[in-house]
């Protein structure tokens, strides 16, 4: 059960894939909450669970195959009552999906079916859940793909979609996630196949939509400039597990965990307040593999700050260090001291 | 797209005039003097030169191709030598039969090899089953599976007459029964290519997004394979059965032989075996007409299927 201003509860959500090189643990006891109308990024390097833990939600790994889950996804629907997502059947779920929590996903080239029009793409899922005849589905097609900024709607619902660029595809993407109003929306990296300019325009356009909908986003991403830009809260994951969290304005001044404070010092930035001439610095070494995960925290083989006998051996648990920032690292009070060498 | 049509149309001119050349001359050099054929070995030369001089066979090849085009472009094919029947007639009478059979086959095959590769349950459960009949439909001859439904349904259950071939003035239910045999036999084999074009076709479409996306919007399984997965992996099967229609003795050959059925096949295989060859070159053209005609009409289907895909 969960709060009644909270829209999402995960808990200690696992998810184990089979593979041929042995058994993945792809997310690893990960539990955040989503308030309603709230936005929370998901950041991550490729391979931090992100995406999957995304997946999961929506109930789409079952369909993949290979995956184990475990834990549980409470959503609260628009009914009132509350749903563990791991416990729906088949059935149940589909009426979740489009219509309590839509997704948008990274590709919106590939998103679109090439065979059927934009307007019967939007107005599927319209009829599907809403029961509605086609004249209204058109309707409410029409009505979104003009409030999302379409120019010439009439002419963009009878389009199909390789007459449409990148930027006009996405938004069809978006018309399509919202069209049944759902109160989450869960955007898998929707801007890093676009073009920068029209980034920031779909950003705009999902920060103007929330305004309207009153829906929660979570947003999935690997490009920190992005969650600076969205706001909220923001929760790092590394290695399939959650390794700080907290007000992005809260954690992006004062990192606690040693991999947010890289992966900042890693983006380049106008008038940086320290030295002028400073380079940017790379976290050295790669991402661990999802097979071979190093024992206690799984930064410790590329942390600076990893002590012998404790970080190697101990797994860290996430620790409030003030206000509702939870960081997950053992030496994190000695870092924030200047104790830790 | 008329421009598309006419430009094709009209280089299929030159096309089907290169190949039945190619024909005409290879069967005149390879099979040595129609005459000598019809009159036997022991002809007098005298009888020879008649004949050759009464059927044109004394002008030049060049000629005697002139003639022949001449007048198959007006559907005049001439005469076999063998029957003396017109062979325009012969085999306007054949394909009809050759026709209903291959149509009736694809329609089986191309259903069943979608259908049982899309089905959501079906498509795992069965894989085995599917991939156990491609196998024997591609790899048991014809003639093997042919005789093999004739013994079981035939001489054994005797529910099924073997061989021969009833119009459909004979009656409905005489006629399927002739017909059942041969359309089961040609579609195995067709449904073997078919299913492992299709199958192929249908894993990489599955792993595209818009599968991912059709599924978060809620709709079932049944909807996401037949209204998003099946649309988008046809294209080649419409390719190949363009194809398989346009060659239409192709395939028919051996069956309708096993199944003694009057169609182009038979005449085709009874052609080469009396030396005919006026029979040859028309079933010659006839399939290389065929071929280009289905092309193009499979072209014009993928228009359709898929918008991506224009002529201009």
């Amino acid at each position: 059960m969960i709060e009644p201003h909270k829209l999402l509860g995960v808990r200690d959500l696992s998810v184990r894939f089979a593979t041929e090189a042995g058994p993945v643990l792809a997310v690893d006891r990960v539990s955040f909450d989503i308030a309603r109308g709230e936005t929370l990024a998901l950041v991550g390097e490729s391979g931090s669970g992100k995406s999957t833990a995304a997946l999961s939600l929506m109930g789409l790994l079952g369909a993949a195959g290979g995956a184990t889950l475990s834990g549980r996804i409470d959503l609260r629907l628009k009914n009132g009552s509350t749903h563990d997502i791991n416990r729906l059947s088949a059935r149940e779920l589909r009426r979740v999906r489009g219509n309590e929590m839509a997704m948008i996903f990274q590709d919106p080239m590939s998103s679109l079916n090439p065979v059927y029009t934009i307007e019967s793409q939007i107005c599927e899922a319209i009829i599907l859940h809403q029961k509605t005849a086609w004249p209204a589905a058109r309707r409410r097609a029409l009505e979104l793909l003009h409030s999302l900024g379409i120019p010439n709607p009439e002419k963009c619902m009878t389009s199909f979609p390789h007459q449409l660029s990148g930027g006009m595809r996405q938004r069809v993407m978006i018309a399509v996630a919202l069209s049944c109003e759902p109160r989450l929306l869960i955007a898998d990296e929707p801007t890093t196949a676009l073009d920068v300019t029209i980034q920031a325009q779909i950003i705009e356009l999902l920060k103007r939509v929330q305004s309207w909908t009153g829906m929660a986003i979570l947003f999935i991403t690997h490009n920190l400039g992005l969650v600076a830009e969205l706001g909220g809260r923001v929760i790092v994951m590394y290695a399939g597990r959650v390794v700080e969290q907290g007000k992005v304005a809260e954690v992006f001044s004062h990192p606690c965990m040693p991999y947010t404070q890289a992966l900042l010092r890693s983006l380049p930035r106008l008038r940086r307040a320290r030295a002028p001439r400073q380079r940017l610095q790379a976290i050295p070494g790669n991402v661990p593999s999802a097979v071979d995960r190093p024992a206690g925290c799984a930064f410790h083989p590329r942390c600076g700050f990893a002590a012998k006998g404790m970080c190697d051996t101990r797994l860290p648990a996430l620790e409030d260090c003030g206000g509702g920032h939870l960081a997950a690292c053992l030496r994190w009070r000695d870092i924030a001291s200047g104790k830790a060498a | 797209m008329l421009t598309m049509i006419v430009r094709r149309l009209l280089l299929a001119i030159p096309t089907i005039i290169a190949i039945t050349a190619l024909l005409f001359f290879s069967v005149t050099t390879i099979l040595g003097s129609p005459a000598g054929m019809m009159l036997g070995q022991d002809a007098s030369t005298d009888a020879i030169a008649a004949l050759n001089a009464r059927y044109g066979f004394d002008r030049p090849a060049i000629m005697q191709y002139g003639a022949w085009i001449a007048g198959a472009i007006q559907g005049d094919f001439g005469r076999s030598f063998t029957t003396q029947q017109s062979v325009a007639r012969a085999i306007a009478d054949c394909i009809p039969v050759t026709l209903e059979m291959t149509l009736w086959s694809i329609l089986l095959a191309t259903t069943a090899a979608v259908i049982l590769n899309t089905i959501p349950v079906a498509r795992r459960a069965l894989a085995g089953a599917t991939t156990a009949v491609n196998l024997i439909g591609i790899t048991v001859p014809n003639f093997m599976l042919g005789i093999s439904l004739i013994f079981l349904f035939s001489v054994w259950l005797g529910w099924l007459p073997s061989t021969g071939w009833a119009p459909w003035s004979d009656g409905v239910a005489e006629h399927l029964k002739r017909i059942i045999m041969p359309v089961l036999t040609l579609s195995a084999y067709y449904f073997g290519v078919f299913s492992i074009v299709y199958r192929a076709e249908y894993r990489d479409v599955a792993q595209r997004m818009f599968i991912q996306v059709a599924r978060a919007k809620g709709l079932s399984e049944w909807m996401v394979a037949f209204k998003h997965a099946l649309p988008n992996a046809i294209l080649p099967v419409i390719t190949f059965v363009g194809i398989t229609i346009g060659q239409l003795t192709g395939g028919a050959v051996v069956t309708e032989t096993v199944f003694s059925m009057p169609g182009t096949g038979r005449l085709f295989v009874s052609a080469i075996a009396g030396h005919d060859f006026p029979v040859m070159l028309a079933i010659g053209m006839l399939i290389v007409t065929g071929v280009i005609l289905m092309n193009l009409l499979a072209d014009i289907a993928y228009t359709i299927v898929n918008p991506q895909i224009r002529f201009d």
